[in-house]
């Protein structure tokens, strides 16, 4: 037993010192946090500072605060000429009054959302500073302010309908201009604006928008402006046809599926099919890719120590059958190492990164709030749309995820990883042993790597119909077991089918470790003559 | 008591008889040859007493106790293939075969510092076997055989690949070996280290045992009842006659003449001496003993169609 633990500790050793099992440790979480990371860092890429663009809206459609300042403008003559009117008169409050006409033009030069909200406070809080001074009588002050508020109200009414303006987002600033085209590019080679978009007249029917930009526009700016636009467009349209946003909202479906399980006890269970699918395929990718990998490390080390010819003052110490185990155990503990190290290291990674990368989650709050805000002054229905899909109740994910039984998929991922590496490590070794170096594997890989690919064939159609009879043999057969019960397993399966599975498994590994070992012990000593399949046949009767 | 003894060992391979009732006898304390030509089944067994392979039939005996996984401790093994972990350090790759033949750590770490010095290579303890030239890779495998100071040392073609310097080294250490107790089995083609180092020898021929015993009795055995002899006079005198011997060779060597003569089997030397002083004067007179060398070439080609 001694001499097993001191080649096992020798296998384990000098591989996890290896600098390539160093650099694969580090190298395999790091791309695999790529892999997750990079799509959402790639997307924030282009907008490491905050960048204006400008929007150009020939149409009128999409740009209401265009058409809200014209009428603004023209109303805010009438309530200016009262106001110098009334400059005139009071002479020492004069200021006042120029203040309030200036301030008027600032918001109506704005042109925000909150325009005709901002012009009635405005206006509002220096009428009612003047009639505290008793400059304005309670008569003027009812005729000026009602006057000019009372169309404002109305004005707002009237816009809910052609509202579509692209909203802020956290590193891009929309504005609405009135210059020419030829003036934008000016502003863009002087670098005021990131970019320009240019909405024709026409859009009703070209459905064409151009985006001017002195530097590469992202894919998600791009999307991002155009299903803007693209709603606003709808909004337009629907109008035309005569259906009223209150209608587009009761039409507007989407219909979320909850898929209840019904256990055995009869309990009723929430459950996302996705989340155990994917669960599935992670893992049961992992024993496919970690068998193979650590395989072909065992028959390395069987050729390794057979070409430099050790073995045989190794087998004076030991028996054939303790080096084979030694060395199983040894490369299969290194297997196991990586996986935990890949594991921490992949969550220490993605945590980390994640927190630099992504949006913290008071942010994700805060943007909650806000769509929620304008979702309340009735004016983006369609920014709640889109928040609905992208973002399913977390207590809906936690509640499906506690369906999946976590502890006994991690007990059965460690049980398959080391069933089937020991089912097929056994075999990787026998190989090993009956070639005199690694070229001449090939013939002898066939019938260990056919079953291995099965499986993964065979795991990506379980994938889709885990109950089916295919997914339940082949969960069952020994070969392709680790990899196929493995997509099983997240969506429940009776103890029965494990029970046997596992059985087995352990059989058949017990079988081809004893199989193994026969072709192991005559393989290893033996040199120079290129074997075939009927001499490893012999191998096996002969011992 | 023997150190090993086999008997009536027999292993088949697939394709081949490797061992027939192969029976031999190792005294304790002593150098056994074991000769043959290649695959007459020196290496299987030899296996066979390192317990590589196990017999077919027959028994193999280590101090009179039937062979048991246990005794790998009690021997030291270097292959005809040597070989070693490239990639591994010289001081660990030392010390783990060292605990593979059930050495303690701390043991197998003072004894190998021991050896290190004495051959004079601390140095490489830290590099890669790699890095070694075949020669220090040869100090390195003796070292690693010997470590665990077993009572019996087998060496399996220790000559072949080895340089004069670690040749003459390994001899000398064999024999120091010797000295304090233990029994040293080695496999070799060259005659001249089984006159040199032998007190035993057994030869194996097409899997069977053809000769074994002590190397001075197995000359005697085969000894050609030849004689050189230093004479003045006329020896074809004496020859002439009573038939008591044939002259093979004369020659001239200056002063007196130097002759090989042959008697029959029955004729002892002293009947020849007193024949020859009746005739000639005799300035010196030497038995022709048979080298190893004619001994392995008699017996292997008299043992050729034996076998079928």
């Amino acid at each position: 037993m001694s001499k097993i633990s001191n080649i096992i500790q020798r296998e384990y050793l000098t591989r996890v010192r290896k600098k390539s099992f160093i650099v694969m440790t580090i190298l395999g979480p790091i791309l695999f946090a790529a892999m997750i990371i990079a799509p959402a860092w790639i997307s924030t890429l282009d907008s490491a500072d905050e960048r204006k663009v400008a929007v150009i809206d020939s149409s009128g459609i999409f740009d209401y605060t265009k058409i809200l300042r014209e009428v603004t403008l023209q109303n805010t003559h009438n309530l200016k000429l009262e106001i110098f009117r009334l400059n005139r008169e009071s002479g020492d409050y004069a200021y006042l009054f120029k203040e309030l006409a200036d301030r008027l033009d600032a918001v109506v030069l704005q042109r925000d959302e909150n325009m005709a909200e901002n012009i009635k406070i405005t206006l509002k809080g220096t009428l009612e500073t003047l009639k505290k001074n008793e400059i304005l009588s309670e008569e003027q002050f009812e005729t000026i302010y009602n006057r000019h508020t009372e169309y404002y109200d109305a004005l707002l009414i009237e816009f809910e309908s052609i509202k579509g303006r692209i909203p802020d987002d956290d590193k891009t600033k929309f504005s609405y201009v009135d210059i020419s085209l030829e003036q934008i590019k000016h502003a863009l080679k002087d670098n005021i604006y990131f970019a320009v978009v240019y909405i024709p007249k026409n859009i009703l029917s070209t459905q064409q928008i151009q985006i001017y930009s002195t530097k590469a526009v992202s894919m998600n700016l791009r999307s991002y402006i155009c299903s803007n636009i693209e709603r606003a467009v709808e909004n337009q349209k629907m109008i035309e046809v005569g259906i009223s946003q209150e209608d587009m909202k009761r039409i507007k479906t989407k219909i979320n599926a909850q898929t209840i399980k019904l256990t055995e006890e009869g309990e009723e269970k929430v459950s996302r099919p996705e989340y155990a699918m994917i669960i599935g395929y992670v893992s049961g990718f992992l024993i496919y890719f970690a068998i193979f990998m650590f395989g072909a490390l065992v028959m390395r080390g069987v050729i390794e120590e057979k070409s430099s010819r050790i073995v045989e003052v190794i087998l004076s110490s030991v028996r054939p059958f303790q080096l084979l185990i030694g060395k199983i155990v040894g490369v299969g503990l290194v297997g196991i190492t990586q996986f935990v190290l890949w594991i921490v290291l992949s969550v220490a990674i993605v945590t980390v990164a994640g927190k630099f990368l992504m949006p913290s989650s008071p942010d994700i709050v805060k943007q909650q709030a806000q769509a929620q805000e304008l979702v309340s002054s009735g004016a983006m229905q369609n920014v709640q749309a889109l928040s609905d899909d992208d973002q399913p109740d977390i207590t809906v994910i936690f509640k499906s995820l506690s369906v999946i039984n976590f502890p006994l998929i991690i007990g059965m991922f460690l049980f398959y990883f080391v069933g089937g590496f020991l089912l097929y490590g056994a075999l990787f070794a026998a190989v090993g042993s009956a070639v005199d170096n690694e070229a001449d594997t090939q013939q002898f890989m066939m019938p260990i790597t056919i079953p291995l690919i099965i499986a993964l064939f065979v795991m990506i159609n379980a994938m889709q119909n885990p109950e089916g009879s295919v997914a339940y043999w082949f969960s069952i057969i020994p070969f392709t077991s680790p990899v196929v019960m493995m997509v099983r397993l997240p969506y429940g399966v009776p103890v029965i089918d494990i029970v046997i599975s596992m059985v087995l498994l352990v059989a058949t590994f017990i079988f081809t470790t004893w199989l193994a070992a026969k072709i192991y012990k005559t393989g290893i000593l033996m040199y120079g003559s290129k074997v075939s399949w009927k001499e490893i046949w012999k191998w096996i009767k002969h011992n | 008591m023997y150190a090993i003894s086999t008997e009536n060992v027999t292993k088949t391979f697939i394709n081949h008889r490797a061992l027939d009732n192969v029976s031999i006898d190792v005294p304790k304390g002593t150098i056994f040859g074991l000769l043959g030509p290649n695959g007459a089944g020196k290496t299987t067994l030899i296996r066979i007493i390192n317990q590589i392979y196990a017999p077919d039939s027959g028994i193999v005996k280590i101090d009179g106790e039937i062979l048991s996984p246990k005794h790998t401790a009690n021997i030291g093994y270097l292959p005809e293939e040597r070989g070693l972990y490239k990639k591994m350090k010289v001081g660990e790759q030392a010390i783990y075969l060292a605990r593979l033949k059930g050495l303690s750590r701390h043991d197998a770490l003072k004894r190998l510092k021991y050896w290190f010095e004495k051959l004079e290579i601390q140095s490489w303890w830290d590099k890669k076997v790699e890095e070694l030239s075949k020669g220090m890779a040869q100090k390195l495998q003796f070292i690693i055989t010997i470590i665990h100071e077993p009572q019996l040392l087998i060496f399996d073609e220790p000559f072949s690949g080895f340089d004069p310097i670690n040749a003459t080294l390994l001899k000398d250490e064999m024999l120091e070996l010797r000295e304090k107790g233990a029994t040293i089995i080695f496999s070799t083609h060259n005659m001249s280290s089984v006159e040199e180092l032998c007190d035993d020898v057994a030869l194996i021929n097409r899997s069977r045992k053809v000769l074994e015993g002590n190397v001075e009795e197995i000359k005697e055995r085969y000894r050609t009842h030849s004689y050189k002899i230093d004479y003045v006079g006329d020896l074809n005198q004496a020859a002439n006659g009573e038939d008591v011997f044939v002259i093979n060779e004369v020659e001239n060597v200056g002063k007196y003449m130097r002759a090989v003569v042959q008697t029959k089997e029955t004729t002892m030397p002293n009947d020849l001496l007193k024949k020859l002083i009746q005739h000639v004067e005799i300035r010196s007179f030497n038995e022709i003993l048979p080298s190893m060398n004619d001994v392995f070439i008699r017996v292997v080609q008299e043992t050729m169609p034996s076998d079928n």
